[in-house]
């Protein structure tokens, strides 16, 4: 069993520059990507995608939350990120491996086979849950962000937040159940 | 507060204790050490030469871009004043043509009786004789058509009478086209064409079978083997029905299907002959 890290969102000190924002906010954006379902071998570009935007527009930002900002352009980076896929995967109609291996990031060599095929399975189940329900699941249950620092990073009320999450446990325990009726009766049959 | 649903330990039901035992399978995303010095290389690299690159990029793709639309516009023009032009020569080319072809036209007795003397049994008259045909032999054929464009084009303001172009082609200097064979040889097809092209004229526009009949029929008496004998033979043979004369269209009709039994005008000879068994 893994342990969860306590995110703290910090503050970078005024005036902004791009260099301590970098610094401050590298590990949450990467976060954040897996948050959105990003495959590992792609976090790295995604992230130098959000900063590049970033760099471009700090010295138009003039607002208090800047991991709301960040988090933004990281939403709308991981939107074009999925539309491409989308459309690389316009005729297999098959969730790709990338995304199946998108929740792997953070593991360790040591994971067992059964613990990767959990990995994917858990990884299937979320590919097919609404994006907001899904990101919210996952930064709260497995990132460890509080329903505060999400509400802020998503800017919706708290309220939002956990409905969102509330609906996103009872489609996880329904896929779960699902699969496990599924895999009784493949093992009922002769 | 909410509690996550992996810290919880009692369950209200199987599938959720499942739920949150994949949950707890997964780590949260720690990036690699590396990886935030490896991006911010990455950015600085492109921090530095980027900007200066697509500017460059943008900016000397402008004048490329309008260089290039003002080259087509350009070769577009210069082309249509090149079509206008070869137009215009092709139009002057053919007035003239067509003068000379007049000319040969209003000259066509006199050459068939000085280069064609005595004409061969194959080539006698295709038509059963009539009194009405042998009349329309007798008199004078009209002057051959003009050709509209030429003397359009040559006087563009002026207005013409309806006797202006045959008395142009009258003055015009007369050709000894005896003078060498091979000028012959130049003025046969273009004045095969001149027949037939003036015998269609008067059929369709000018609403004359006879004398059309009778161009016709002197093109097939001089050029037997010419290259528009089916043309002519279904132009005798429509010029033959307009006038209402069924038996030389009969006899017409049997003559070209005799001669060209897959011909163009093969299906319009058996209409007029009649169903063949």
């Amino acid at each position: 069993m893994t342990q969860v890290m306590e995110p703290r969102l910090p503050a970078p000190p005024r005036p902004l520059s791009f260099e301590t924002v970098y610094h401050t906010y590298f590990q949450q954006v990467v976060r954040w990507m897996r948050a959105m379902m990003i495959p590992p071998a792609d976090i790295e570009d995604a992230a130098q995608e959000v900063f590049l935007v970033a760099q471009r527009k700090l010295s138009g930002f003039h607002g208090d939350n800047i991991a709301g900002w960040l988090y933004r352009i990281a939403d709308l980076t991981a939107r074009n990120y999925r539309r491409l896929a989308w459309f690389k995967h316009l005729f297999t109609r098959e969730p790709s491996d990338d995304v199946l291996d998108a929740l792997t990031m953070g593991s360790t060599p040591a994971v067992t086979l059964e613990q990767k095929e959990d990995q994917r399975a858990l990884a299937l189940m979320l590919s097919r849950m609404s994006v907001k329900r899904r990101e919210t699941l996952i930064m709260f249950e497995v990132e460890g962000y509080s329903g505060l620092e999400i509400a802020s990073l998503q800017g919706v009320p708290i309220k939002t937040v956990w409905t969102r999450l509330h609906h996103a446990r009872k489609d996880l325990v329904a896929m779960v159940a699902t699969a496990r009726r599924q895999c009784e009766r493949e093992a009922g049959k002769p | 507060m909410t509690k996550r649903l992996r810290d919880m330990h009692e369950f209200a039901s199987r599938d959720e204790a499942e739920a949150a035992r994949l949950l707890r399978e997964l780590a949260p995303a720690i990036p690699p050490p590396a990886a935030e010095q490896r991006v911010y290389a990455r950015l600085g690299l492109q921090r530095q030469f980027t900007p200066r690159v697509m500017r460059l990029a943008v900016l000397a793709s402008g004048p490329v871009m309008v260089t290039a639309v003002l080259g087509a516009a350009l070769a577009m023009s210069f082309r249509h004043v090149a079509a206008e032009r070869r137009l215009s020569a092709t139009n002057a080319r053919v007035s003239h043509a067509s003068t000379k072809q007049l000319q040969v036209a209003a000259l066509a007795p006199p050459i068939r009786e000085r280069v064609a003397p005595e004409p061969t049994p194959a080539t006698q008259s295709p038509y059963p004789s009539t009194p009405e045909r042998e009349r329309a032999k007798a008199t004078p054929l009209p002057a051959p058509l003009p050709a509209p464009i030429a003397v359009r084009r040559k006087h563009p303001g002026a207005k013409l009478s309806a006797d202006e172009p045959a008395k142009a082609a009258v003055r015009l200097p007369a050709i000894d086209v005896t003078e060498s064979t091979a000028a012959h040889a130049a003025a046969a097809p273009a004045e095969e064409a001149l027949l037939v092209l003036t015998g269609l004229r008067l059929l369709r526009r000018d609403h004359d079978p006879t004398q059309a009949g009778v161009l016709l029929g002197r093109y097939l008496e001089r050029f037997p083997q010419g290259a528009l004998v089916q043309e002519a033979l279904a132009l005798a043979i429509e010029a033959s029905v307009v006038q209402g004369d069924g038996r030389a269209a009969a006899a017409l009709a049997e003559q070209y299907i005799e001669r060209f039994p897959s011909g163009r005008f093969s299906r319009f000879a058996h209409k007029v002959d009649g169903p063949r068994p």
